[in-house]
C-alpha cells in the first residue's frame, strides 16, 4: 500500500508528528518496565511486555497428553505477552501499525483471534492512534475473550509446538515478519492459515509446565517484594524485601519486628526453645540462617550457645563442665556424683560443682565446716589467730561467705527435685517450673510434677499431699500496680523463678563483718 | 517506641467497632500502656453486672504479652480474690506478638462466660462448679448482683 502510492511530503510529517507524541505518551505511561522504543531502518516502533489480568486471582494451567503424565496446577502469574510494533510512514494517517504478538502459553489458535481482533479495533478507530487500546484490551480483556475462564488448557499448544521447528525452518525464508505482514504468495499448507504476526515462540514442551511454575514461582516473589505489607506487628507498612517469611507457614512480618522478637525470646534465654513464628496458632520454627541474618553473626553466636545450653539443661545425664572457663557439655553417670570434663580434664563433683573431693562429703554440708566457722566467728582473738594460722584468712573468709549464702539459699528457695538447681519463688501459685531443666514441681513439698499429666492435679485432686494449697504463701501482692514492666514480667500464674546468688562483696561490707576484711 | 504506635491503633480500631462484650474502653491520655473495660458477659450467672477489668501492657509490647486483671469482685473458678486471671494465651511462654488485643478481650469475655474448671485459681469454686452445679449458679448470681457493676442500657 505504502510502497504503491507514495505518501505526500505533508501527511508523512504530521503522521511522524503524531507517532512521536503517541511514543512519548506510552512511554509515560507504561514505563521503561513494560515500554521500550525501537527503530527499524527510518521507521519508528515500540516493544512492549506485559501481563495480562487474570479473571481470578488464580487460575488452572492443564496439561493432558498421551506422552506425558497429566499435569494440572494452579497459578497466579502468567508470563507476559509480547508486542512488537514498527510504524510505517502513513500511521495513523493511511495505515495501522504493523505487529507480531507472541506469549509462551498461547497456541496458535488463540494468537490468530488475537491478531484479528487487533485489525477490527483498527478498523473502527482508523486514522487514529491505537496503541494503548491494543495494549489496554490485551491487558485486562484477553482471557475472556479467548473464553477462558478458569482454566488454560496447553493441549493446542503441545501440538504447535511439536511442529514449532517446521514453523521456524519457513520463517528463516521470509524477512522479518514484522515488516512483511502483506506479502501475498507464501507456501500454502495447514500453516497457511494462520496469521503470520502470530509468533510461536519454540519452547519444549516438556519445558513448559516447568517454565509456567517457575515464572509463578518468581513472579510472586517479586510482587512480594515491591508491594508494601502491612506488619501484624507494628502496623508500618513496609516493603516486601524488608520483610522475614516464616516457611512453609508463609506468614511475614517485617525485618524489625521479627528482630525484636528473636531479641526478646534470647533476653528470657530461650526459654521455649527455637524462636517460632509470631502469628497465633502458628509454630513454625525460624531458620537459622535468618536469625544469622537479623540479628548477626556476633548475636548468631550467642543465639545458638543458648539454644545448646537449653538442651543440654534438659538432658538429664548431661551437665557442663563446672570449670568457669571451660563450661563444655559433659556426660555425667547418673549413678555418680562425679563427672569428668572430656574437654578440659577436670574432674568435679555434680553436687556441689567444686573439684571432685572423693568420698568426704560436698564442702558445704560438712558438719566440720560449720563447727570451724561458728568457733571463728565466737571466738575471742587468740583463737581466731590459732585458726587463720591453721586453714589461712582467706579461706575462712570464703567459708564464711559460701556458709551465709548457703543458709540464705535454703531459706528462701527449694532445691529442684530433678536437677537440684536452687529455685526462689517471688510471685504467684506453688506450682513452679524450673528455670533450667523447665521440670514443674511443687513449691511445698519439692514433690516433681513432670509425671502428672495436669500438674495442677496435685493441687486440686483431693487426698494429695498439698491439696487446696495451690496459692499458699503466695503473698497478696499489689503488683498489679506495677504497669512499668520490670523484670518480673511472666505471668503471675506460673510462678517466677529465680536464682539466688549470695553477693560476697555485700557482706564482706557488712559493718558486722567489717573485721574480717583485711 | 512501635508498641505505643501499635497500641494506638489497636484502641483506634476498638473504638470504632464497638464490641457488645467489652465496653467502655478508658485510657488515660498519659499512659496509653494501661487500659480499663468493662465486660458485659451474655451467660448466667455472670449476665446480671458487668465487670471491670484492666489490661496493662509492657513496654516490650507486642513482643511481651499484657496482663489482665479483674477490678471488680467476681465469683469465678479462674479468676482469684486479687482478681488475677489465668488465660493461656497470655502465658509469657504461650505469647505470639502477632495477636491483637481484641482477640485477647474475646479469649477473656469466652473465659467469663464458660469457666475452665480442669485450670482453676480458685479450687474451691473450681469443687463447687463441677459438683453442686446449682449451688454455684445461686451463689455467683448472688456475688454478682452484690459486687458486680450495673450493666449498660442499650
Amino acid at each position: 500500500m505504502a510502497s504503491a502510492n507514495p505518501i505526500p511530503e505533508e501527511t508523512s510529517a504530521s503522521c511522524l508528528s503524531s507517532q512521536q507524541d503517541e511514543l512519548d505518551a506510552l512511554e509515560s505511561i507504561y514505563g521503561e518496565k513494560i515500554f521500550a522504543r525501537t527503530k527499524t531502518g527510518n521507521l519508528l516502533g515500540a516493544k512492549l511486555t506485559f501481563s495480562t489480568r487474570l479473571p481470578r486471582e488464580s487460575v488452572n494451567v492443564k496439561l493432558d497428553v498421551p506422552q506425558f503424565e497429566a499435569q494440572s496446577f494452579r497459578v497466579n502469574y502468567l508470563p507476559p505477552l509480547y508486542l512488537d510494533l514498527v510504524f510505517p510512514e502513513g500511521y495513523p494517517e493511511l495505515e495501522p501499525p504493523r505487529f507480531v504478538i507472541h506469549a509462551q502459553w498461547l497456541n496458535m489458535f488463540e494468537l490468530n483471534k488475537i491478531c484479528a481482533r487487533l485489525d477490527e479495533m483498527w478498523k473502527e478507530n482508523e486514522n487514529m492512534i491505537i496503541v494503548f487500546n491494543w495494549v489496554d484490551f490485551l491487558e485486562n480483556e484477553l482471557l475472556n475473550f479467548l473464553g477462558i475462564a478458569d482454566e488454560i488448557d496447553l493441549k493446542k499448544l503441545f501440538f504447535f509446538q511439536n511442529r514449532s521447528s517446521h514453523t521456524r525452518k519457513r520463517e528463516k525464508t521470509s524477512e522479518d515478519s514484522a515488516g512483511t505482514s502483506s506479502e501475498p504468495d507464501r507456501p500454502r499448507d495447514s500453516w497457511s492459515r494462520f496469521d503470520r504476526r502470530a509468533k510461536l515462540i519454540p519452547l519444549p514442551v516438556s519445558n513448559i509446565v516447568p517454565f509456567l511454575k517457575d515464572y509463578n514461582v518468581t513472579a510472586k516473589r517479586e510482587h512480594f517484594e515491591n508491594t508494601p505489607f502491612e506488619c501484624t506487628i507494628c502496623f508500618n507498612r513496609v516493603p516486601g524485601k524488608d520483610a522475614t517469611v516464616f516457611s512453609p507457614c508463609g506468614h511475614a512480618f517485617c525485618n524489625d519486628c521479627t528482630a525484636q522478637h528473636i531479641r526478646t525470646q534470647m533476653d528470657g534465654g530461650l526459654e521455649s526453645g527455637v524462636v517460632t513464628c509470631m502469628e497465633p496458632g502458628c509454630d513454625t520454627e525460624i531458620l537459622g540462617s535468618e536469625v544469622k541474618r537479623l540479628i548477626g553473626a556476633e548475636c548468631f553466636e550467642r543465639y545458638d550457645e543458648l539454644l545448646l545450653k537449653r538442651y543440654l539443661n534438659s538432658e538429664k545425664d548431661i551437665t557442663t563442665c563446672a570449670r568457669r572457663s571451660c563450661e563444655k557439655p559433659v556426660i555425667a553417670d547418673p549413678s555418680s556424683t562425679v563427672a569428668t570434663c572430656a574437654e578440659c580434664n577436670y574432674s568435679f563433683c555434680t553436687d556441689c560443682r567444686r573439684a571432685n573431693h572423693g568420698i568426704n562429703p560436698c564442702i558445704l554440708n560438712s558438719e566440720a565446716e560449720k563447727a570451724t566457722i561458728e568457733q571463728y566467728l565466737k571466738g575471742d582473738s587468740t583463737t581466731r589467730a590459732t585458726l587463720e594460722k591453721k586453714y589461712s584468712k582467706k579461706y575462712l573468709k570464703a567459708l564464711i561467705a559460701n556458709d551465709e549464702s548457703e543458709k540464705w539459699i535454703s531459706k528462701n528457695s527449694k532445691k529442684c527435685p530433678n536437677c537440684r538447681t536452687d529455685i526462689e519463688k517471688s510471685e504467684g501459685c506453688n506450682k513452679m517450673v524450673c528455670w533450667k531443666c523447665h521440670s514443674k514441681f511443687c513449691y511445698l513439698c519439692g514433690k516433681d510434677l513432670d509425671r502428672l499429666k495436669n500438674p495442677y492435679d496435685h493441687f486440686s485432686v483431693s487426698g494429695s499431699l498439698c491439696y487446696m494449697r495451690l496459692f499458699e504463701g503466695a503473698e497478696d501482692g499489689d503488683e498489679h500496680d506495677d504497669d512499668d514492666g520490670d523484670e518480673d514480667d511472666e505471668g503471675a500464674h506460673d510462678g517466677i523463678i529465680a536464682l539466688v546468688e549470695f553477693d560476697v562483696e555485700q557482706f564482706l561490707n557488712d559493718p558486722r563483718f567489717r573485721w574480717l576484711v583485711p | 517506641m512501635q508498641g505505643t504506635r501499635r497500641l494506638q491503633k489497636e484502641l483506634t480500631d476498638l473504638q470504632q467497632s464497638p464490641m457488645k462484650v467489652f465496653r467502655d474502653i478508658q485510657v488515660d491520655e498519659s499512659n496509653i500502656l494501661l487500659w480499663q473495660g468493662l465486660i458485659v458477659p451474655e451467660n448466667p450467672p455472670y449476665n446480671k453486672g458487668a465487670f471491670r477489668v484492666e489490661i496493662s501492657f509492657p513496654p516490650e509490647y507486642p513482643f511481651k504479652p499484657p496482663k489482665i486483671l479483674f477490678r471488680t469482685k467476681i465469683y469465678h473458678p479462674n479468676v482469684d480474690e486479687q482478681g488475677r486471671v489465668c488465660l493461656s494465651m497470655i502465658l509469657p511462654d504461650n505469647w505470639k506478638p502477632a495477636t491483637r488485643t481484641e482477640q485477647v478481650i474475646h479469649a477473656l469475655v469466652t473465659l467469663v462466660n464458660e469457666p475452665e474448671p480442669d485450670h482453676p485459681l480458685r479450687n474451691d469454686l473450681a469443687e463447687e462448679y463441677l459438683r453442686d452445679r446449682k449451688r454455684f449458679m445461686k451463689n455467683a448470681e448472688d456475688f454478682t448482683k452484690r459486687h458486680a457493676e450495673k450493666r449498660p442500657i442499650d
